[in-house]
């Protein structure tokens, strides 16, 4: 089934762009970095995101109360997160993490527990 | 005595002309009137007027006597095509004395037809970049050397086989061909009837694989999967399906898809788009389900995640 069509109008999403300009965004763990790499060599990658306003029905938001940033290598297998709690700020950075292809995305809690959907994944090549 | 004497003298005399005169006994004069016409590529036919008294005539082809002959003709074969030869013919008696030769005629042998054109010319498009041509053989009398295969009126090619193969030509672009024959004169036919072929559109790229749906919530499903195997040209992003309608374009391999009724199956297919824009094959259709609806209302979902610079 070949079919030829055109990019959709609305053009590559935020996450590819942010795709694109991965390298400044991860960095080798530990001292003195630039030193040649290895495997087994760690690395760091710090990620921002925007807080909601409004909670799923379109409510102005008044508890929020933190965070979870979950991450993938690669793909989306069921079970396969790793999860990190946070707290209300809107910002990380993961230390530890190998060389890799890896799909972070965030939620937001309120102060009963419930948790959002997940934001629009971020893939991020880690490493070298 | 003198009856002897006279008959000495007679025959020193005799005996002194045939010594000194080898002609005397016999002159017809040259021949006259030698003509020489080419029948085709190989003979030549001579004739030329009687000499009376004459036994047969000798024929010479550049010099050199070919043939003896009773009557004042000959035909002369085995001869080289679009050759000149040079032919003189004598007279002989029956003593076997030869009168003089006659005037030289010149005869250039006809030139062997060339090569007939070639038939059947069928040009076919093998992929994107080629076109495969086939025709069938020229006849060539002085023998069949080779082809040559003409693209859009120029010289492309030279080949001993009745096919050829035209490669490294631009995709969904038209070529006309022609085919000349060659034979080992170096003799060339025409060029045959033309016969033209479009190349073939590039593909898309193939289809993504390992797409994965896996429902993240009672309005969410995750999606990923990975490039595909090859592609002709780079994949510069993937256009997502949710139900046969399109539900996004992204450059990466993921995308989460949002707003989902629970408890609802989706099926979900995946494809690329290469650097012309050119869609490929559709990926199989995987299907998630969604979870049970939740009585609560959780915080709308944070948006912007993107990385920083350290």
């Amino acid at each position: 089934m070949w079919r030829e069509r055109y990019m959709k109008a609305g053009v590559p999403t935020l996450a590819g762009f942010l795709a694109l300009a991965l390298a400044s965004g991860c960095a080798p763990d530990g001292p003195g970095g630039g030193i040649p790499t290895h495997p087994g060599d760690t690395y760091s990658v710090t990620l921002e995101w925007d807080a909601p306003t409004t909670d799923a029905v379109g409510r102005p938001l008044q508890d929020l109360s933190g965070y979870r940033l979950y991450y993938w290598e690669s793909e989306f297998t069921a079970g396969s997160e790793t999860m990190i709690e946070l707290g209300a700020e809107t910002g990380v950075t993961v230390s530890g993490l190998l060389a890799g292809e890896y799909l972070f995305a965030v939620t937001a809690l309120d102060t009963l527990g419930n948790e959002s959907d997940l934001s629009d994944p971020l893939p991020v090549q880690v490493g070298p | 005595m003198n009856r002897l004497r006279l008959i000495l003298l007679a025959l020193l005399i005799l005996t002194a002309g045939t010594a000194y005169s080898p002609t005397a006994a016999f002159d017809p004069g040259k021949p006259k009137d030698l003509e020489g016409e080419a029948r085709g590529p190989n003979v030549v036919d001579l004739d030329w007027r009687r000499v009376s008294g004459s036994e047969g005539y000798y024929v010479y082809r550049d010099g050199n006597r070919v043939a003896e002959v009773e009557r004042s003709e000959y035909r002369d074969e085995g001869l080289q095509p679009a050759t000149t030869y040079e032919y003189r013919v004598s007279a002989f008696d029956d003593d076997g004395d030869e009168g003089d030769l006659s005037d030289a005629v010149q005869v250039t042998t006809e030139a062997l037809p060339g090569p007939s054109v070639p038939t059947d010319l069928v040009a076919t498009a093998a992929s994107p970049y080629r076109i495969d041509l086939e025709w069938s053989p020229s006849k060539a009398e002085a023998g069949l050397d080779f082809y040559r295969v003409f693209r859009d009126g120029e010289e492309i090619a030279t080949t001993d086989n009745t096919s050829y193969a035209d490669s490294s030509l631009e995709p969904e672009t038209g070529y006309e061909y022609q085919v000349s024959a060659v034979d080992e004169l170096g003799n060339e036919s025409d060029r045959s009837d033309p016969s033209s072929a479009t190349t073939e559109a590039e593909p898309g790229p193939p289809a993504p694989r390992n797409v994965m749906a896996v429902a993240w919530s009672s309005t969410q499903v995750n999606l990923s999967w990975s490039p595909p195997a090859a592609s002709v040209h780079p994949v510069q992003g993937y256009n997502v399906y949710r139900e046969g309608e399109s539900i996004g374009f992204v450059v990466s391999t993921a995308f989460i898809d949002t707003g989902l009724t629970p408890e609802t199956t989706y099926g979900y297919s995946v494809a690329a788009v290469d650097t012309r824009g050119v869609e490929g094959e559709m990926s199989e259709e995987v299907s998630a389900t969604t979870d049970a609806p939740s009585d609560v209302i959780p915080p709308a979902r944070p948006t912007g995640l993107r990385l920083v610079g350290n």
